[in-house]
């Protein structure tokens, strides 16, 4: 029977003897130093070690006898006649391969030497200055794992873009159908989309940033038309989800206002709106005199608030109060601000004008 | 109370807010000063005081003007010709029923129908009297029609005569 531990490979020989090698003593170089062959009838199985000559072999002795006829070091070769089974063959190899003694060594050597008694080191003094160096080492090793933690995690936003922009051009090259869609779509679904960077572009950097940010802003707007909202987001919205949909290399604000304005020339496929003084891109779906009537619909039994108002738009508050109030400023809506806070309703001044028969 | 009939617009609550939007704010003004004309002449008041009208509140549906509006919606009143402030300090505002051209127009139609014309009256019967039953200035502010009085003075289809008193000035129709 053979037994393996991370630094030992034992036998017992017979029932009452225990043979072991230290791992360490194994000349390890490859393959070649540990064999298992058959000799020449295909009986007695043998593995062969090469062990280093100065490593004494232990051979533990439990029992009154040695065989010594299952070991012989022949010129730094131990020939086990053993049927060491495949699978611990393999096992030894690789625990060969990790070298487990090697961190003990490490370790026993780390071990600092005792530091002698200083006088620094006494007193209530002294207690605090270790405390206080035990805290700054604390600190200095929690900002180096962020610092590492971040700068791998970017490192690794590289690479993966990297990847993904070889696969996106290896997929269209072979086929250039749906499976790229596919792909960008769900490198998309991941936040990770291959920027266009003023180093990648250079002078092209306005028109590729414009049609990068037109392929993005078109979808998204149309996906919003489709799930009963409105094809609706102010710029500041836009610039967030903009920059999460890049996952690297975020583009400045400036640069955002500069695309949208050329993708809006260029593209054609959404239009740039001021609401109340608020930046928006509106779909091409977008149309302001629906977009009245619903509410319009909607106040009709009574006043509503902007907050229901905004949630059956599918907007966000801000946006539908931009639009609430545009609609209000066209004469269509009136407000009233009542205890429970602001409510609209239909202009209906213009009907009651006309019954009180008011010359204007 | 009177059994004065309010408006449907009293109880749209969006009424006692004024409204930020110019062109809509505009007719709610309007509407007001129709609502307040309406309803002293339908009382037969001639004076508005500010902090005391029962217009400004809506107990039915809960809104009230605050104080900032009814200022607002007082001088807008006032600087449309409907009433005149009657102090200094801006409490109490006499409420023309009618614009002085208007009633000018009606006590000469009035005196038209019923055979006023080349005879005098004096204010009094004007303003009280049998005769003015049912007409538009009836109980009107003296004030008020001496002004209509006057436009019609100057245009030469009334005299007055000064009276002992100044009720009993008198008119006369040509």
């Amino acid at each position: 029977m053979a037994y393996l531990t991370s630094h030992f490979l034992v036998f017992t020989t017979g029932s009452d003897t225990l043979k072991s090698i230290p791992l360490k003593s194994i000349v390890y170089e490859g393959k070649e130093s540990v064999e298992a062959y058959t000799s020449f009838m295909g009986r007695n199985p043998k593995v062969k070690f090469h062990v280093r000559k100065s490593d004494p072999v232990a051979i533990v002795k439990s029992g009154q006898h040695t065989s010594t006829s299952f070991l012989d070091v022949i010129d730094g070769v131990i020939v086990v006649k053993s049927d060491l089974q495949k699978t611990i063959l393999e096992k030894l190899t690789q625990a060969l391969e990790r070298k487990e003694w090697k961190n003990d060594d490490s370790e026993t050597s780390k071990k600092r030497p005792d530091e002698g008694f200083k006088a620094s080191g006494a007193g209530i003094g002294g207690i605090i200055r270790r405390k206080k160096e035990k805290q700054s080492v604390a600190s200095k090793q929690i900002d180096e794992a962020f610092d590492g933690d971040l700068e791998s995690l970017m490192r690794n936003a590289k690479n993966v873009i990297t990847l993904a922009t070889k696969c996106k051009a290896k997929l269209s090259r072979e086929d250039g159908g749906g499976e790229v869609d596919e792909l960008s779509k769900m490198l998309e679904g991941m936040g990770i989309v291959g920027g266009v960077t003023k180093d990648s572009a250079g002078d092209n950097y306005t028109s590729q940033l414009a049609r990068e940010i037109n392929d993005w802003l078109i979808p998204t707007l149309h996906n919003k038309s489709k799930t009963s909202s409105t094809p609706i987001i102010n710029v500041t919205d836009v610039y967030v989800m903009y920059n999460r949909a890049r996952g690297v290399d975020f583009i400045s604000p400036k640069d955002l206002i500069m695309g949208l304005e050329h993708a809006e020339k260029m593209f054609k496929g959404f239009k740039r709106k001021d609401f109340m003084g608020v930046k928006c891109v509106v779909g091409k779906q977008f149309r302001e005199d629906i977009v009245a009537s619903k509410i319009l619909n909607w106040v009709e039994e009574s006043g509503k608030t902007v907050d229901f108002l905004s949630k059956n738009l599918g907007v966000n508050e801000v946006m539908g109060k931009c639009i609430v109030e545009e609609v209000e400023g066209g004469g269509k809506l009136v407000r009233d601000e009542g205890v429970e806070g602001t409510k609209f309703f239909k202009n209906e001044f213009d009907r009651f004008f006309e019954q009180a028969g008011i010359k204007a | 109370m009177s059994d004065f009939e309010f408006p449907e617009y009293y109880s749209f609550p969006p009424f006692f807010t004024i409204q930020p939007v110019s062109a809509t704010r505009q007719k709610q003004l309007a509407l007001w000063r129709d609502l307040i004309l309406k309803y002293h002449t339908a009382n037969k008041e001639k004076t508005l005081v500010v902090h005391d009208c029962t217009l400004w509140k809506n107990e039915g549906i809960q809104r009230e003007l605050n104080r900032d509006n009814v200022r607002l919606i007082c001088e807008d009143f006032v600087n449309n010709g409907n009433g005149e402030w009657e102090d200094e300090a801006k409490t109490r505002i006499r409420i023309m029923w009618k614009k002085p051209e208007e009633l000018a127009g009606d006590l000469l139609a009035w005196a038209d129908r019923s055979g006023f014309k080349g005879q005098v009256c004096t204010l009094y019967e004007l303003s009280s009297g049998e005769d003015s039953e049912g007409a538009s200035f009836e109980g009107a502010d003296e004030e008020l029609i001496r002004r209509a009085l006057a436009i019609l003075e100057e245009r030469g289809q009334v005299a007055i005569f000064k009276g002992d008193t100044s009720e009993e000035d008198g008119v006369k129709f040509f």
